[in-house]
């Protein structure tokens, strides 16, 4: 009950609909920086290593 | 015209003073960390930061362990006969403790090599993720998911699931790759 009420109270500023969205987009961001940034990341050892053995 | 050019690079040059100025403050605040009898403490006796580092450790392995259960229950890969909602917020207490003594055994840990993790851009990348991943658990995540999950679009729900591991895999993997750089 007191978490229900702890959830009401923190997305009173929006309705549950738009906080939804709200976390949807930010997720989706998240996830999208990461992506690119595991690609930047693979890229680079892979050129450190072609550097180091040719 | 020139004049004008002349200020712009002296509003550039002010600029970048006061950013270097910033900076050589943080690291001062780090080299008086390490200095300090917290530092001396970790660095100067041999066990200290391996069990230090083993608690952390411990630590991150239960962090880890309540984020997985929770994040791959939400993407409805594992016990699905219990509902989400209840592990979510079971979960969430542990998480909790765990990050409780990850954020205290990390201080102890950064103060043994405070000067040494300053000049990793890895030890950055990690503060970064770990900023990130307790404001989106706070404030986007489990606000989120202390609503009826019948209500959420189960897309929504993998997606924050989704979002979560990798930030937290972020946290992990560059500590990790601290050590090795």
């Amino acid at each position: 009950m007191s978490n229900l009420m702890s959830a009401t109270r923190t997305t009173a500023k929006f309705s549950p609909r738009t906080f939804e969205i709200v976390a949807a987009t930010i997720s989706a961001g998240i996830v999208l920086f990461m992506i690119c940034y595991w690609i930047v990341q693979i890229v680079g050892v892979a050129h450190m290593l072609r550097l180091a053995y040719g | 015209m020139a004049e004008c050019g002349d200020r712009l690079h002296f509003c550039r040059l002010t600029q970048l003073t006061i950013q270097r100025e910033n900076l050589m403050q943080l690291l001062d605040l780090f080299t008086a960390l390490e200095a300090s009898p917290i530092g001396a403490f970790v660095k100067d006796r041999g066990a200290t930061f391996a069990t230090i580092e083993a608690v952390h450790l411990m630590a991150l392995a239960a962090l880890g362990g309540t984020v997985l259960v929770t994040d791959l229950r939400l993407m409805n890969l594992v016990l699905k006969d219990v509902p989400s909602r209840r592990i979510a917020l079971d979960a969430h207490k542990w998480f909790k403790a765990a990050l409780g003594v990850l954020l205290v055994t990390g201080f102890f840990m950064v103060a043994g090599v405070a000067t040494k993790c300053y000049h990793n851009f890895y030890f950055w990348v990690k503060l970064t993720a770990l900023a990130a991943g307790i404001v989106f658990v706070f404030a986007i995540k489990m606000p989120l998911l202390r609503q009826d999950h019948e209500l959420l679009r189960p897309a929504t729900l993998k997606l924050v699931a989704l979002a979560s591991i990798s930030l937290w895999f972020l946290v992990a993997a560059s500590g990790r790759w601290i050590g090795f750089s």
